[in-house]
């Protein structure tokens, strides 16, 4: 009797090992390597590109014969190639959705039969702390398939470092998450529960991966044709833990909640909630002190409720406002204005360029020319506007700086001072908003001069009839293909 | 043999005159130890660890020694050495203007002066060629050639006052030590700044303007036009537009903050085309007859004292228009952020355990050499684009520097570097401000706004238990003061 319970645990442990074994084949045939030959736009000569760089990065197969994988392996291509496991060819791909902000993106091949006989993956749920996932990809150093195993050691909000701006729920593990196998599957017990996506070289051992909670939202959102993007409320709220501002807001012993510090104008919220009001309820979830809500076993912050929100669907809120509750449902929307202050891929830069002055709108990537630390290094105007001016000033999220990048040398300019990087404030007495209000106060400027007026009250005074002799000529010698791309 | 002799020969001529010339000096010149300890800036109660450094000063007449400011900057001891003899004689500040970098001391020992004899400072402008630079060191008299090359204005070290100096290399080691400088046995400056051989030195006509102005008993200061904002415009098309005749000349105003000089006298986009009687150029710089092409700031440091008017000529709107300006100096108390500020304790106030302080250089500077990637980027914005912007509304910004954590602030224990725009409702632009405020809670509640930022908007303490909650903080930090609000 001993003997046979012996041999059945054997036989099941045998057979747990052959089903593991099976299972790990069967999702190496769903894991793609993605090579991408990308080029990005020049933002310091925005009518041109930089050479052509080559990234790699994993995928696998999801239903549809389509391929998942993360947005910043496949952003800026001008070619996309695929390689199946065990299978040498290259098979051209396109992108079919791009989520910059959740990381995400989902390919097509060419040939849309590709993947007919490779099965999909099934995606899982959230996998519990202290609980073992295997990563599968083609991380760096060789071209064979590879998987890592680790465990999760924390389910946290977390900053998506390919925006640099969007924070969405993240899974933390030690399998090594290494360049390479971004938009790997993250695996357990043979279903997908995420998709690895960065890692950190400060912290050894140490990788994060985009949890199916994430994921399913991108693909419901996909499922019409087109990304919208995660919503919005548009709002600042900060902790409530000091006893004296809930005493102060009037709260009771009993109650806990968040409080609105700013609305955004144009936002979800905005025309709902004010600043002062406390949000007590997130549908039906209490929001604690420090601005967390229990989901599960877990504690987390309580934008991840917000985060289970698509386009146009309803949040409930119960709201603390001058001494009452109230309650109000807020239809969400993405916030555009925050999605500007990202990362940008995929766009060409926009300019115009007038008697060799060079304007550009503001935004990161501009500030990116003045080196890693830009912060530092950015000229003092460029940095508060892009970075503080909207946060102290909410309306100014709906202007797009215009910014006097360069001066291409030229007769009808060089004796101009040689001022750079300035903000451009009005033009012949207008003030400028966006690049095309820049366009047209120069071309609908009949006089025989232009006043540019920039924001640290530096004036460049431009001779219209000089300037319009001159303009063919500059772009003829700097090699400029058009004048503007808008 | 004959060889040997020529050798011998050689060098006798060579330090002949050195040797003469040191002993020339040694009766002029004077060596400071200096004991010194700045305040710990994010703790002002503190005071950072003593150091100590040496300078030199130079013999004025038989009662008075004159060192740079900065060589005597947090002295907490000055002690006078003379003929590179170990003998300490402590000596006093007898007068200090930080805005052009200079003190005078006394040393009040009885027959101090008695063997030293007062340096002759030189009347002309000197501009080039080669003088010696002069330093005790190792109980020694070092003399060492020093070269000029030109002579440029640069703002003071340690104030803002924009003066003439005269730009060189020296053979003399070492760093700032307010070395004197001389030609032909005459004073012509003292070192005022010197790095990698490389020095600064202030000319004796501005000593001597300092010296005088000092022993008058009248203090009024040297004028600067530090903070007037402009651009300089060589562009014909400029001018076809401000309607000017000629070619272009002249420098256009941006911007003249409140309590500079210009501030209620030029406007954006004049044309500023001279200053008291000197034309200055499309690039700012005037002819001055000694040292040629100099930056236009220098003609109300040179020959000016606060207080003085200037003749100005500009064009303004197509009209040439003539007006005298009353020069006024820049200094710390009328700037929004103040710079680099020395034997001074920042004004703070501990409440509730939240630190303010006002903002200034050093809060900043102290964050270490790369101050600027270290520091909260806002403030060094505030640094970068507002520093001069003071206003009767708005003296100086006020932040919360950090929190010393307790139950009563619990929530805010990481707030830190925040602007604060109101307390209870009253705008804060100074630390009386401040502190007045909270005399005043809001019901039971002091109530805290900051300027909007990315952590936290508005705080709210309990005022029925402030004072108790602030006092148990003091005792629990060591805070042995819970405000320092200062006068200016």
């Amino acid at each position: 009797m001993k003997r046979g319970v012996s041999i059945s645990c054997l036989i099941l442990i045998g057979l747990a090992f052959l089903s593991t074994v099976a299972e790990a084949v069967t999702m190496e045939a769903s894991v793609v390597r993605i090579v991408n030959h990308y080029q990005p736009g020049r933002w310091d000569a925005p009518w041109s590109a930089y050479s052509v760089g080559k990234r790699t990065g994993s995928g696998f197969v999801i239903q549809g014969g389509l391929i998942m994988t993360n947005a910043h392996v496949v952003s800026d291509s001008r070619m996309l190639l695929m390689y199946l496991n065990n299978d040498p060819r290259p098979y051209e791909a396109t992108v079919k959705h791009m989520g910059h902000d959740c990381d995400l993106a989902v390919l097509e091949p060419i040939d849309k039969s590709l993947l007919s006989g490779i099965p999909p993956v099934k995606f899982g749920g959230l996998p519990e702390l202290r609980s073992t996932v295997e990563t599968f990809g083609y991380p760096t150093g060789g071209q064979r398939i590879s998987s890592t195993k680790g465990v999760v050691s924390r389910i946290e909000m977390n900053r998506y470092m390919h925006s640099m701006i969007d924070y969405h729920l993240t899974v933390q593990t030690d399998a090594a998450i290494n360049p390479g196998n971004s938009g790997g599957p993250v695996v357990q017990k043979n279903r997908v529960v995420g998709v690895a996506f960065q890692g950190s070289s400060r912290l050894e051992n140490t990788g994060w991966f985009i949890p199916v909670e994430v994921v399913q939202h991108f693909l419901i959102d996909i499922s019409d044709g087109a990304y919208d993007g995660f919503p919005d409320l548009a709002v600042m709220f900060r902790n409530m833990e000091n006893p004296a501002y809930r005493h102060y807001v009037g709260l009771k012993p009993n109650q806990t909640g968040m409080i609105v510090e700013t609305v955004y104008p144009k936002g979800s919220a905005d025309g709902f909630l004010q600043a002062g009001d406390v949000i007590l309820k997130i549908d039906d979830h209490n929001v604690a002190n420090d601005g967390t809500v229990a989901l599960q076993d877990l504690r987390l912050d309580a934008a991840v409720l917000l985060d289970r929100k698509q386009n146009r669907e309803l949040v409930n809120l119960k709201v603390w406002r001058q001494r009452k509750s109230i309650q109000m449902t807020v239809p969400m929307a993405a916030y555009p204005p925050l999605i500007h202050k990202g990362n940008i891929y995929d766009r060409m830069p926009r300019y115009f360029v007038y008697a060799g002055l060079v304007f550009v709108p503001l935004n990161v990537e501009i500030l990116k020319l003045f080196g890693r630390d830009w912060d530092a290094n950015a000229p003092a105007v460029l940095r508060y506007t892009y970075k503080y001016k909207s946060i102290e000033m909410p309306n100014h999220l709906h202007v797009e700086p215009i910014v006097f990048l360069r001066r291409l040398d030229h007769p009808v300019n060089a004796d101009m001072p040689n001022f750079k990087n300035l903000l451009v404030q009005k033009v012949n007495g207008k003030i400028i908003a966006k690049l095309e209000d820049l366009v047209s106060a120069i071309e609908s400027n009949p006089g025989p001069f232009h006043l540019l007026e920039f924001e640290t009250g530096i004036v460049h005074i431009l001779d219209a009839a000089k300037v319009a002799a001159a303009n063919a000529d500059i772009l003829r010698q700097y090699g400029i293909p058009r004048d503007r791309r808008l | 043999m004959k060889h040997l002799l020529t050798i011998l020969l050689v060098y006798i001529i060579i330090q002949g005159p050195h040797i003469a010339i040191a002993g020339h000096y040694e009766n002029q010149v004077v060596s400071l130890s200096i004991t010194w300890q700045s305040v710990n800036t994010f703790r002002p109660w503190d005071k950072n660890k003593p150091g100590h450094r040496s300078a030199q000063a130079i013999v004025v007449n038989d009662s008075i020694l004159l060192t740079t400011a900065h060589a005597v900057s947090n002295a907490t001891l000055i002690q006078a050495k003379k003929h590179g003899k170990p003998n300490r004689t402590a000596a006093q500040i007898y007068h200090m203007d930080r805005e052009i970098n200079l003190a005078l001391l006394t040393v009040p020992t009885p027959g101090f002066f008695d063997d030293l004899d007062a340096a002759t400072f030189s009347e002309n402008m000197i501009s080039g060629g080669e003088v010696q630079s002069v330093r005790w060191k190792n109980r020694q008299l070092e003399v060492a050639q020093t070269r000029l090359g030109r002579v440029e204005v640069v703002a003071s070290r340690t104030g803002k006052v924009q003066h003439a100096v005269l730009k060189g290399t020296t053979d003399l080691s070492g760093t700032n030590a307010a070395d004197p400088v001389f030609m032909d046995n005459n004073l012509i400056g003292l070192t005022v700044y010197h790095a990698k051989g490389m020095v600064e030195i202030l000319p004796a006509h501005t000593l001597t303007a300092y010296c005088d102005m000092a022993k008058s008993g009248d203090y009024r200061g040297f004028a600067t036009l530090i903070g007037l904002s402009y651009q300089v415009q060589n562009d014909e098309t400029v001018g076809k537009w401000l309607g000017l005749q000629g070619p272009p000349r002249g420098i256009l105003v941006r911007n003249s903050p409140y309590g500079e000089t210009g501030h209620n006298f030029l406007k954006p986009l004049d044309l500023l085309l001279s200053m008291d009687g000197h034309a200055i150029d499309s690039q700012g710089y005037y002819k001055h007859p000694h040292y040629g092409q100099l930056h236009f700031f220098n003609i109300i440091t040179e020959g000016h004292r606060i207080g003085d008017r200037v003749k100005v000529s500009l064009l303004r709107a197509g009209n040439l228009i003539d007006m005298e300006i009353p020069l006024l100096g820049f200094p710390c108390k009328h700037r929004l952020i103040p710079y680099w500020r020395t034997d001074y304790t920042p004004a703070y106030l501990v409440a509730g355990g939240l630190v303010f302080r006002e903002l200034d250089y050093n809060y900043l500077r102290g964050r270490g050499k790369n101050w600027r990637s270290k520091a909260n980027t806002r403030l060094v914005l505030h640094w970068d684009l507002e520093r001069f912007d003071q206003s009767p509304q708005r003296r100086r910004i006020i932040i919360l520097s950090h929190v010393l954590p307790d139950t009563y602030n619990i929530g805010y224990h990481d707030l830190r570097d925040l602007v604060v725009q109101e307390v209870n409702g009253m705008p804060v632009g100074s630390m009386a401000q401040l502190q007045e405020a909270f005399e005043y809670p809001r019901e039971v509640f002091h109530v805290i706004e900051f300027q909007k930022n990315y952590t936290r908007d508005k705080i709210v303490l309990d005022a029925g238990v402030f004072d108790a909650a602030t006092k148990r903080i003091l005792e629990k930090y060591h805070v042995p003061q819970a405000k320092v609000i200062g006068k200016e």
